[in-house]
């Protein structure tokens, strides 16, 4: 299994030049940005027309559509070609031979996508890290700076009690640089410690 | 001059000066983080200081981060930061000699001596270009923003119009909020933190922090460490005469250095790789090197921390950054209240003065710091990874939220982490969009105020020398080389035509 995520790394890091999911985004960004730049109101001067809040949003919208378009051929062109790094980044390389049907393929792939180690660490960083923002204003920043690091470590394989000593070391050397010296108000939250 | 150099020893500076470079160490001797990450975390603790607290410790953690890239480079051939890759070639081959420590000494003093005469070039070639550059109206510094910008994108790695696109997302990026002429609301959906745009330090530190961590954590093989074998043997005396026999090397590379970091877009990193290829060039012994050559570890260790001062030439005169590090530096001098630009050396003499001052005196200092981080590089290497990823991670989260003790600032900060991993997935290149989201303003307000002025005429922008002269430098960075490979294949096919019949 090990050995298997590498190499799914390894082809990852080769295969990630051409994506569909990038022009696409590129398309919505562009859609997005003219679609509110028209709603800017115009710049009128003594009954002229000039460049107003909208003008270079519109620009930029309308770069991004055209850059879209651009990226979408050269996916194609790199289809065609059956180059090798027109693949999904988030895709890892999957096994052809023992998986047969289409629907087979796909949930192979979904599922080399959610158990690899790496993706499943990122995931769980965001979450901790959205769950540090949530309850930072309830907990205050010892208690969540704690928790949080303390999490972190042992996701990364760091041994328990170090963990804690590090974890208590970093939130206390954190807060007495911010609070104390630079009297920037950490959120306190249920612990009423002095920082 | 004496009063100032009284002023820059206070302890008030030189205390948070010293601290900052033992940082830079840390930070350029650990894969993963590099002397922009640095910076970037530097930025809000230096909020609280003097604004020339804040830029010494910025120019001492850059300074010695660019040299502790060294370091992994030339024991272990892992470039701490992308400027020192050039520096695992022959730095690397010594090491297998048995003769780290000596190319580390010669890297040492050659980055000390690079650094100083970048510094040298930028105390000379400032004041009279900013002088020019008053003379500036609002085309020549919309083209300016511009050749900047596109520059970043052609030099930067991966193809250039994935560079391109992200400098226009970082300009993108850069009109959200108040519009700047009319003071219109735009792209705010009813935010109030976003009325003043997106912060520009927890943006940077989340692209250039969490996006880092990111992918040491979604890749398993980088948290196991590396080791290193024998023990380190420094000897300044055997270096220095060596390194006055290559004094032309240190010489010409420090000048290439310094020209290339000046280039907005281009920094320490492409200074490295051209003058090793020039030094190669102009040697005497080019097929030495590769195998551990004193010049091949001379050149680019010179030119690196040269070009680093470079970058500075159009950061302060132009305040069009010449990196991705003075792109910071420009964002932090805006928040500690200062404008870069010809102005300042005018209004605020004496903090540009202080400026230089600092630099000078780093380069000297560094020699003392990068000793003890050659000797202490082993200690560093033994901090575990996922140690090194929790800190990283706690201060990205502290420093954005310090700022203006905002929890929104946090999710600008996570946002642009996720931003920046995934189009770093996707082989776009983040220093551009960085410089996109600071020149924005600036490319925006010339545009208009310019179109305004002339009532929607572009052509003045065409017609004035100056603009003229960058309008055509940009067309050539964009589209120079795309034509000269079009025509070198004319010119191929021609030639086969010819030699058939």
């Amino acid at each position: 299994m090990n050995d298997n995520n590498q190499n799914a790394n390894q082809n990852e890091s080769e295969t990630r030049t051409y994506s569909l999911n990038f022009p696409i985004l590129l398309l919505l960004i562009g859609v997005i940005t003219l679609y509110f730049s028209s709603q800017l109101p115009v710049f009128i001067q003594r009954g002229q027309r000039l460049p107003g809040p909208q003008y270079f949003p519109t620009m930029l919208g309308v770069f991004f559509c055209v850059a879209s378009v651009v990226e979408l051929l050269r996916y194609v062109a790199c289809r065609r070609r059956q180059a090798p790094g027109c693949g999904d980044p988030s895709e890892p390389a999957i096994d052809t031979t023992t998986t047969s049907s289409t629907r087979h393929r796909l949930w192979a792939r979904i599922e080399g996508v959610v158990k690899s180690w790496g993706n499943q660490s990122v995931a769980l960083l965001l979450v901790a890290l959205l769950a540090f923002v949530l309850m930072l204003p309830s907990l205050g920043f010892v208690l969540t700076g704690f928790l949080f690091s303390l999490v972190m470590l042992l996701r990364l394989k760091a041994r328990p009690v170090p963990a804690v000593l590090l974890s208590v070391a970093l939130v206390v050397i954190i807060a007495f640089i911010f609070v104390s010296a630079f009297r920037v108000p950490l959120p306190r939250g249920i612990l009423s410690l002095p920082f | 001059m004496v009063e100032l150099f009284v002023q820059v020893m206070h302890p008030s500076i030189l205390f948070p000066w010293f601290m900052a470079m033992l940082f830079g160490i840390f930070a350029g001797a650990t894969p993963g983080l590099t002397a922009t990450m640095a910076t970037a975390l530097i930025v809000p603790i230096s909020y609280y200081m003097s604004p020339l607290a804040g830029l010494a410790m910025i120019i001492g953690a850059t300074f010695t981060a660019i040299f502790a890239g060294d370091i992994p480079a030339t024991f272990l051939r892992i470039p701490g930061t992308p400027a020192s890759s050039a520096a695992t070639l022959d730095g690397y081959q010594l090491t297998l000699q048995g003769k780290g420590g000596y190319a580390l000494t010669l890297d040492l003093i050659c980055s000390a001596l690079g650094g100083l005469m970048g510094v040298g070039i930028l105390i000379f070639v400032a004041p009279p270009l900013a002088q020019l550059a008053l003379r500036f109206s609002s085309a020549e510094y919309f083209w300016l923003g511009l050749f900047g910008l596109s520059m970043s994108a052609v030099v930067s790695k991966g193809n250039t119009f994935r560079g391109i696109i992200a400098a226009c997302l970082g300009l993108l990026v850069s009109t959200v909020g108040m519009d700047v002429t009319t003071g219109h609301p735009r792209f705010t959906f009813g935010q109030l933190d976003l009325l003043s745009g997106v912060g520009f330090i927890p943006a940077m530190i989340g692209l250039f922090g969490l996006s880092e961590v990111l992918k040491l954590v979604s890749n398993r093989n980088a948290l196991s460490q590396p080791s290193i074998a024998s023990a380190v043997k420094i000897s300044l005396r055997k270096a220095f005469p060596v390194v006055w026999r290559h004094k032309f090397t240190v010489l010409r590379s420090g000048g290439i250095g310094t020209v290339i970091g000046a280039l907005p877009g281009a920094g320490a990193d492409i200074a490295a790789w051209v003058s090793y290829g020039i030094a190669k060039k102009f040697s005497r012994n080019p097929e030495k090197f590769g195998t551990g050559s004193d010049e091949g570890v001379i050149a680019p260790t010179s030119a690196n921390n040269a070009g680093l001062a470079g970058a500075w030439i159009p950061a302060l005169v132009f305040g069009v950054p010449g990196d991705s590090i003075t792109a910071i530096v420009v964002g932090a001098m805006l928040m500690y209240g200062l404008r870069p630009g010809p102005l300042i050396f005018e209004q605020s003499r004496e903090l540009v003065n202080g400026i230089f001052l600092i630099a000078v005196l780093t380069q000297f200092m560094l020699i003392g710091v990068g000793l003890l981080g050659i000797k202490a590089f082993g200690r560093i290497l033994q901090l575990p990874r996922n140690a090194v990823i929790v800190i990283v991670l706690m201060f990205s989260i502290v420093g954005s939220f310090a700022l203006q003790n905002s929890i929104f600032d946090i999710y600008i900060m996570i946002a642009f982490g996720i931003i920046g991993f995934y189009l770093e997935k996707n082989d776009v290149p983040l220093p551009p969009l960085i410089l996109g989201l600071i020149l924005g303003p600036m490319v925006e307000r010339n545009l208009r105020v310019g179109l305004v002025r002339t009532q929607g005429d572009f052509l003045p922008f065409l017609t004035r020398p100056v603009s003229s002269v960058l309008a055509i430098a940009l067309f050539i960075t964009l589209f120079g080389g795309p034509i000269l490979g079009l025509l070198r294949r004319l010119l191929s096919k021609y030639a086969a035509k010819r030699n058939e019949p």
